[in-house]
């Protein structure tokens, strides 16, 4: 058993690490922040090269998973807000759709750095495992219901529009800028680019269909795989950056006259927090390991270590706010901004108790074998 | 990240797995777990295990293993522990004292000691712990006065597993008084079957006992000095910084999960809309712990051990342990708090021994607390 990187995930850490340097990472980090106290409009134009720049460096269609997670913790630690990871997901879901030109066609085009935005939920709670009804024009040609918390929808390319429909799950890709589509943006806790959309009669730009075999039900439970392996590495970086946040103030901060790091109540809190961050890195990776081995099906492993990684990551925001005191409320604070971002990030697939909930009849599994000591 | 085990480590955990299930093995395991008030010692399964090289596997055959890794050493600690087989003799005899005395022995010393613990027919202990010192070790006041070419130990140790049938301990001592407490400190290794040294029990809430061993003057020459005179502490720094790849506890942790979980399925528990998330979350938990064990190990095999990991691996591995252990009783009700006297007893009182077992996990080889606060220091550079 080894845990450690490959060569090649070893370069891309460093290619991201490069990219998304000291000077890079403060901008980012407020990318999409619509604070109503900032000085700074928010600038899709920026968000819109950070992606083309992250997909030049490989962020697309064909990376493995375990890449994908490793990439995903930088993206997460830098708190990076954009159409990446929806755009993974999407492509993946395409990449299983029947084989044609349309199918090659849009897979170039997310490879030039086209945006698609997820749209499957219609509410805010459930896992999208089922994801919301939709119903289909008579012509089959349009789509009609609604969806919520479908993020940076102005600047998406294309939405990718998941729903039942007469018994089967279909996707549609639509255009956000199509007639009948409408996008209010939602007032939500993390400031950022959520938006509840409307479809009404909208036109379909492209039906995903299915070569027969496996169904795209099915086909959308993998994705969901994988995109849960890819947000719960984003939220272990996103508790490392927030980690790092407290332990950098803890040292720089003094009080009763001595660092707060000083402290072994504050100190060995964080020491924890450290460790369990550690072991949740490690389950998450180890289940994109399982989703690249041919016939790798980590479905319990994937919701499992979503909800650990999301749980993980809120109580990280909320001791970094701790450790910060009242200055971590202030704007100027990037804790306040950790502690509202990982309170969305950890519900935008589901939360640990739904996650959990759906996957327990999976551990019977487990009982086929024998348990934890069946592998090392 | 590689987590197949290879062909050879796959066959090894086989064939020691075909051993420890075969009628001889599960009647002794079965005979020393029914014992009321009984303790295993030196079992028949270990000189089994000893006959065939597997119990020190990772030893040099000169000294009774198969010259073997770390990970295969790993692999059978963790069988052992899955099958149920009292593990304490061999975490202690081979994990720690036979690791001190493989990296700081002299070869004499090694030749002496260690084939009969690695072919099962003998044990060591640790007396380390005293009765006003824990975690504090440097602290101890046990004295080797100078006694011609030699040493006479006089002390009291406390807390310390099976001496009262072990051949040999690894003993801390003061030879020096030094401004800096971790200096001055010098381990030996002391017969314990020898007038000089009582032995009595200290019961406990655990099925084996504490011995509370007095040291009344029992000499020890230069020969019996494990490491440097007065360089004690580096030696037990760095063999409890190795041991502590928390194998041992995720094993455990593993082993109460797996009966808990069928225990689940057996009485549809696992259905119930509470505990089965809860066993979902608890699942992920214990595979956390074991990644964490195994990174350690792997480190350690590949000669590249980190102290911040191991204290990472060994916090967790044990906290886990301990949350399933608990877990049990929610699970289960009152139930649960049936001991293995008792028939209706779920999986034969497993969850009743592991409640009061696992509370020695975040104690034994460096508390929790020791743990944070090696994170926290080395780790993150706060407190300092």
């Amino acid at each position: 058993m080894k845990t450690t990187l490959s060569p090649d995930q070893r370069a891309l850490q460093e290619q991201l690490g490069e990219f998304l340097d000291e000077e890079l990472t403060p901008l980012v980090r407020r990318m999409a922040d619509r604070s109503p106290h900032a000085d700074t409009e928010d600038n899709p134009d920026i968000r819109a090269m950070i992606h083309q720049a992250l997909t030049d460096l490989g962020l697309s269609a064909g990376l493995g998973q375990e890449s994908w997670a490793i990439a995903a913790e930088q993206l997460g630690d830098v708190l990076y807000q954009g159409t990446l990871l929806d755009t993974a997901a999407a492509a993946e879901l395409v990449s299983r759709t029947a084989a044609g030109s349309a199918r090659d066609e849009l897979l170039a085009a997310v490879a030039e750095g086209t945006r698609i935005a997820l749209a499957a939920r219609d509410t805010g709670t459930g896992t999208t495992a089922d994801p919301a009804p939709l119903t289909v024009g008579p012509d089959g040609n349009t789509v009609t219901g609604s969806r919520s918390f479908v993020g940076f929808v102005p600047e998406a390319d294309r939405l990718l529009v998941i729903g039942r429909a007469g018994g089967t799950v279909r996707a549609a890709l639509v255009r956000p800028d199509a007639p009948g589509v409408t996008a209010r943006r939602h007032e939500e806790l993390g400031r950022g680019e959520l938006y509840a959309v409307g479809f009404a009669d909208a036109p379909v730009d492209t039906w995903l269909e299915t070569d027969g075999g496996t169904t795209l039900a099915e086909i959308w439970r993998t994705v969901l795989d994988g995109a849960r392996v890819r947000q719960a590495a984003y939220l272990v970086g996103l508790g490392q950056g927030a980690l790092d946040l407290a332990v950098s103030y803890a040292k720089s901060r003094k009080q009763f006259g001595k660092p707060l790091g000083h402290q072994q109540v504050i100190a060995l809190r964080l020491a924890d927090l450290t460790a369990r961050l550690d072991a949740v890195r490690l389950v998450v990776r180890a289940a994109a390991w399982e989703a690249d081995r041919p016939a790798g099906a980590p479905r319990l492993e994937a919701a499992q270590a979503l909800a650990m990684a999301a749980e993980t990551a809120r109580k990280i925001a909320a001791e970094t706010m701790q450790v910060h005191g009242a200055y971590g409320m202030t704007e100027d604070s990037d804790a306040q901004l950790f502690y509202r971002r990982a309170a969305v990030e950890s519900l935008r697939l589901g939360s640990p108790a739904e996650l959990r909930s759906e996957v327990a009849p999976l551990l019977k599994d487990r009982l086929t074998g024998r348990g934890h000591s069946q592998s090392a | 990240m590689e987590l197949e085990p290879t062909a050879q480590q796959r066959e090894f955990r086989e064939r020691i797995c075909a051993l420890l299930c075969s009628d001889e093995v599960r009647a002794e395991v079965a005979a020393v777990r029914g014992a009321r008030g009984g303790e295993a010692g030196l079992l028949d399964v270990y000189r089994r295990l000893g006959e065939r090289g597997w119990l020190a596997v990772n030893w040099p055959e000169e000294y009774g293993g198969l010259g073997g890794t770390i990970q295969d050493k790993a692999i059978l600690t963790e069988e052992l522990i899955a099958h149920g087989v009292p593990d304490i003799v061999h975490t202690l005899s081979i994990d720690i004292v036979g690791l001190a005395l493989m990296m700081y022995g002299t070869d004499a010393q090694k030749s002496r000691l260690l084939p009969r613990i690695a072919r099962g027919e003998g044990a060591a202990s640790i007396l380390f712990s005293e009765p006003a010192v824990g975690s504090d070790l440097a602290a101890l006041e046990t004295r080797a006065e100078p006694d011609g070419d030699g040493w006479r130990i006089h002390g009291r140790k406390v807390y310390s597993m099976k001496s009262h049938l072990a051949d040999f301990a690894l003993c801390a001592a003061r030879t020096s008084e030094s401004e800096v407490k971790y200096h001055g400190i010098t381990l030996f290794v002391v017969p314990l079957k020898t007038p000089g040294v009582l032995v009595d029990p200290l019961w406990n809430l655990g099925d084996e006992r504490f011995g509370d061993v007095t040291l009344t003057g029992i000499r020890v020459t230069e020969d019996d000095v494990v490491g440097e005179v007065d360089g004690g502490w580096e030696v037990i720094n760095s063999v409890l910084g190795l041991e502590r790849t928390g194998v041992e506890f995720e094993a455990k942790a593993c082993r109460w999960f797996d009966v808990l979980l069928r225990h689940a399925a057996d009485t549809g528990l696992l259905d119930h809309p509470v505990h089965g998330p809860r066993l979902v979350e608890l699942d992920s938990w214990v595979r956390a712990a074991r990644l964490l064990a195994w990174r350690s190990v792997t480190e350690l095999g590949d000669h590249a051990s980190d102290d911040v990991h191991n204290a990472m691996a060994k916090l967790v591995t044990s906290e886990v342990a301990q949350e399933v252990a608990q877990a049990q009783l929610d699970l289960s009700g009152l139930d649960g708090a049936l001991t293995r006297h008792d028939d209706r007893a779920p999986s034969d009182g497993t969850g009743e021994a592991a409640y009061r077992d696992s509370v020695g996990l975040t104690l034994a080889s460096g508390t929790s607390e020791v743990m944070r606060s090696l994170i926290a220091s080395t780790g993150l550079g706060l407190l300092a």
